[in-house]
């Protein structure tokens, strides 16, 4: 209830509790079926075995949908349980009510001011802004940290389900109906296991021919699938099974939590290159070799720039001396913002090039204040906003002590407002970008197909 | 060569620093080489040399390292490359013993007289008898007698020994282990390794009682063959953790470019560490974490976790993350799951199968309660026990997360199996303070502390085919 009031939910709300009473001057009525104007929608947070009784009730009320926060259900050891379970689902299905859950969060919509999460003194609500991202996560905690994490990196959400045990509503539902929403440029999701194996391959099939789906299968291990099975009565299936069908339909697959952000982020604000030729550019001959390894395993390649281009930035620096000017390139911006701002130019507007990853590390300063440098490269990427006609995506990493950490987390917000892609290591980054490239090489593909 | 004697280069009487400008304007490495020993609590002699005289600080700037009254153990170089030379013929001189170059511009730069130069300045040194670190890269680092090459890097010492080629990437080195909690004998910088290479430093740290953990990031080796042996040598006396970087391609190249290393191919390096029983990691973060668990963890009997935490998707997650890193996921027995269902009165919102998932509501002595349980099982090696802070919507997250470090920081008499707590779901600001601050508390307490389960598992699984390799190795001694 504080959720959806202190969201900014406009339509009433309704608190129901057997023993009734006040609540906030509102009241609370002893039943669904004492409230006087109609009811569209019910959130349960009741005890399982009063969960039949609540539905007979809100069927009685012409109650659309019902979310169980409830849980309780499949997803413990005990009999009672399941038996549970299949109770309500007969009910449902007479009654013509669709549920969403049991044993889950149910629903976050910025636009119409639904949300799950509660705002505190020291901890943030979900975001008010909305985005194209449309999640549906099996995990309530899990999309929680989705969200968080997403919109630390300025990505936003149309809408969030979690959906939990899904023995109504399930992913073939959700994901037919954000194929389908012209809210959601992007899909992504969170999946233990399917209810319809076939049903959600063709679903997906479909989905991603008209926009990106990134999923995150978890449950993929032996005891991962036990793990689902205890959390969310999930069938988890071989994770050979998901890889195949995850790569014949389309979809990309993505390993973690943050991975689910990070290739979001890709596809809204890295503009697609025109092939994988790589300008890594940044400051540490260490940091660079490392770089290099990471992108190379991602499936970018790094060209060495041409012999004219490395010339005209040693004469620029007038030396080589502690600087790399091959591919990675690395340049201390000691000389000047200016002298880094026309470098990153001319590397940019090398033919071989294709896009630009630009890399500050915050914890290799030792002997100058890393304030002094890092501001120096934040502030030339910011200005290079719009001069540059490449993709461009921005790692900053290795904040690991305090004051690395703040400054970091200053500048990811400079420059996330700015626009910029940014992520937390060049790994990541470059592993995003190759799948975005990949997607659009697979859509091509399968319109040539076609 | 004994490598024994290297020990002096951690301990010079005296100072010269090479390349210190009496114009506090400008920036000046040498000058900051300076303020970094002085900062460190050096004890000795630092004698500032520029080629233009002056003061700096109320000390005398000597033009030549000649002019110095007094004898010089130690050279910290910060001029340029071509001037070089001439410094090493001065240093002969006056009895100099080793020679830092911070000065780069020599084999790993595209232009060929980088790599003359190189040469011309090294002959001079091996004639003289003076060890050379370096050049391109940033020297030595002992907080115990305050030699350091940073303003503010720790004054506390501990038992992880370094040796890394990348002057910036031994500084992030330093900074991402203080941050979890790891401290270093000694560290040392040495770039182009022109003379001391990767092998010297190798034999020392192995011989070297203040290092119980050898740690080392390489781009490439001078000496592939008295490598492999000093690594094996090394490694029967103590771990040994490697980060070999310039595995691809591409990463070759930037190698080269960076220290003129020979990176030599991803396979050989992977065959050559395995078989001398070195642990191979492949991020600087890794590098920490294995630090980190070979010294605050104590060696598991095998590789039976049992994966403690909160919430129903991160306990998902945790299964598959430690099965891939290496380790096994037993399923509790079915007494041990009564005697927690008896704790917790009900399952509802709980699993009790393992990964256990509890709910902290019941306050930290039941947590500690039901943790107690867990560990008692006889099939249970480990504990993985994971708090993470972004996942809790209806309440703040200050309260649960802070019920469950309670109960962990209350396990350290309780139970004796080892125990690995992973913090992390930090996106927040918010969330970061609060888990920074857990964090701090528990590494006080001596737990290993991980950013996630993944990284904790598999650090931990490194950890243990470390030791069934040496005790491998060391029955085969044994038995001729």
């Amino acid at each position: 209830m504080y959720a959806l009031v202190g969201f900014g939910f406009r339509g009433k709300v309704y608190p129901v509790n057997p023993s009734g009473g006040e609540i906030d001057g509102t009241k609370i009525y002893a039943s669904i079926k004492d409230i006087p104007g109609s009811v569209d929608y019910v959130i349960s947070a009741i005890p399982a075995q009063h969960t039949p009784q609540l539905i007979t009730d809100c069927a009685a009320k012409g109650v659309k949908a019902i979310h169980f926060f409830t849980s309780g259900f499949s997803e413990i050891e005990d009999e009672e349980g399941e038996h549970l379970a299949s109770e309500i689902l007969e009910v449902v299905r007479q009654s013509g009510i669709r549920v969403i859950g049991p044993n889950c969060m149910g629903l976050y919509c910025p636009r119409t001011g639904l949300s799950f999460a509660l705002e505190f003194p020291g901890q943030s609500g979900f975001p008010k802004q909305s985005g194209p991202v449309g999640l549906f996560a099996q995990s309530g905690g899990n999309s929680n940290y989705c969200i968080r994490e997403a919109s630390a990196k300025g990505v936003y959400f149309s809408k969030v389900v979690s959906y939990g045990n899904a023995v109504d509503l399930n992913e073939s539902d959700f994901l037919e109906y954000f194929a389908g929403d012209s809210e959601t440029e992007v899909i992504a999701a969170y999946i233990e296991g399917v209810k319809d194996g076939s049903r959600f391959a063709r679903a997906l099939k479909e989905a991603t021919k008209v926009k990106p789906v990134i999923i995150f299968k978890v449950g993929a291990t032996e005891t991962g699938t036990r793990a689902a099975a205890s959390h969310t009565g999930a069938v988890a299936g071989a994770s050979k099974v998901w890889e195949s069908l995850l790569r014949q339909s389309g979809a990309i697959q993505v390993y973690s939590l943050e991975e689910v952000v990070d290739v979001s982020l890709a596809f809204l604000r890295v503009s697609l290159p025109e092939g994988r030729n790589t300008a890594v550019i940044g400051v540490g001959g260490g940091a660079s070799v490392i770089a290099a390894d990471e992108c190379s395993n991602a499936g970018l390649t790094l060209p060495t720039l041409p012999v004219q281009l490395r010339r005209r930035l040693r004469d620029m620096y007038t030396t080589e001396a502690g600087c790399i000017f091959r591919n990675p390139v690395d340049m201390a911006p000691v000389t000047g913002k200016k002298m880094l701002a026309d470098s990153i130019r001319a590397i940019a507007d090398c033919d071989q090039i294709d896009l630009l990853i630009m890399h500050v590390a915050f914890d290799m300063w030792s002997l100058i204040d890393v304030n002094d440098v890092t501001a120096a490269y934040i502030e030339t990427i910011l200005d290079l906003k719009g001069t540059i006609d490449k993709p461009v995506a921005v790692v900053l990493h290795f904040c690991a002590v305090d004051r690395a950490k703040e400054l970091a987390s200053r500048a990811q917000s400079r420059l996330c407002e700015a626009g910029f892609a940014v992520y937390s290591s060049i790994g990541r980054a470059a592993s995003a970008i190759n799948k975005l490239i990949e997607y659009h090489e697979w859509r091509q593909g399968s319109r040539e197909d076609a | 060569v004994d490598n024994s004697t290297l020990d002096y280069l951690f301990h010079p009487r005296s100072i010269a620093i090479a390349g210190v400008s009496p114009d506090q304007t400008k920036f000046n490495v040498g000058l900051r080489y300076m303020q970094s020993l002085f900062n460190s609590g050096f004890k000795g002699e630092v004698y500032p040399v520029g080629p233009g005289g002056g003061e700096i600080s109320g000390s005398r700037i000597y033009r030549s390292i000649r002019d110095i009254p007094d004898s010089v153990d130690y050279t910290i170089s910060a001029i340029p490359a071509r001037y070089t030379p001439h410094l090493v013929a001065d240093c002969a001189t006056k009895g100099v013993k080793a020679i830092h170059f911070f000065t780069a511009g020599f084999g790993e730069i595209e232009d060929e007289r980088g790599g003359q130069l190189e040469s011309a300045m090294l002959e001079i040194a091996r004639q003289s008898g003076i060890r050379i670190i370096g050049p391109n890269c940033m020297g030595l680092y002992c907080p115990r007698t305050g030699l350091s090459f940073g303003l503010d890097l720790p004054r506390r010492s501990g038992p992880v020994g370094l040796f890394a080629q990348s002057g910036v990437n031994s500084v992030i080195c330093i900074r991402e282990a203080t941050a979890r909690g790891v401290y270093f004998s000694k560290v040392v910088s040495y770039g182009n390794a022109g003379d001391l290479n990767e092998s010297d430093f190798l034999k020392y740290f192995a011989g070297d009682l203040e290092t119980k953990v050898i740690t080392a990031y390489i781009e490439g080796v001078r000496e592939g063959s008295r490598f492999a042996t000093a690594l094996r040598e090394a490694a029967k006396a103590k771990p040994v953790v490697v980060l070999k970087a310039g595995a691809t391609e591409a990463g070759t190249r930037a190698a080269v470019s960076h220290t003129s290393a020979i990176a030599g191919s991803n396979e050989i390096w992977r065959n050559l560490l395995r078989q001398a029983g070195a642990i191979q990691v492949n991020s600087i973060e890794e590098m920490v974490d294995v630090n980190l668990t070979l010294l605050s963890m104590p060696l598991p009997k095998g590789r039976n976790v049992a994966i403690i935490g909160q919430g129903g998707g991160p306990s998902v997650l945790a299964a598959d993350d430690c099965l891939n890193a290496g380790l096994a996921v037993p399923m509790l027995p079915v007494e041990v799951r009564q005697r927690l269902k008896d704790i917790y009165a009900s399952e509802t919102g709980s699993s009790f199968r393992n990964p256990v998932d509890l709910n902290p509501f019941l306050g930290s002595k039941t947590l500690v309660d039901a943790i107690r349980t867990v560990a008692d099982c006889g099939q249970v090696d480990l504990l993985i026990i994971h708090v993470p802070f972004d996942i809790w919507l209806f309440i703040n997250s200050e309260y649960p997360t802070g019920v469950f470090i309670e109960a962990i920081l209350h396990l350290n008499n309780v139970v004796s199996k080892p125990v690995g707590v992973v913090l992390y779901s930090q996106t927040t600001d918010e969330a970061r303070q609060l888990a920074s601050e857990a964090q701090s508390r528990l590494r006080e307490a001596g737990f290993a502390v991980y950013p996630s389960i993944g990284r904790a598992a598999s650090a931990i699984n490194k950890v243990i085919e470390y030791h069934e390799w040496r005790q491998k190795a060391t029955k085969g001694i044994a038995s001729g």
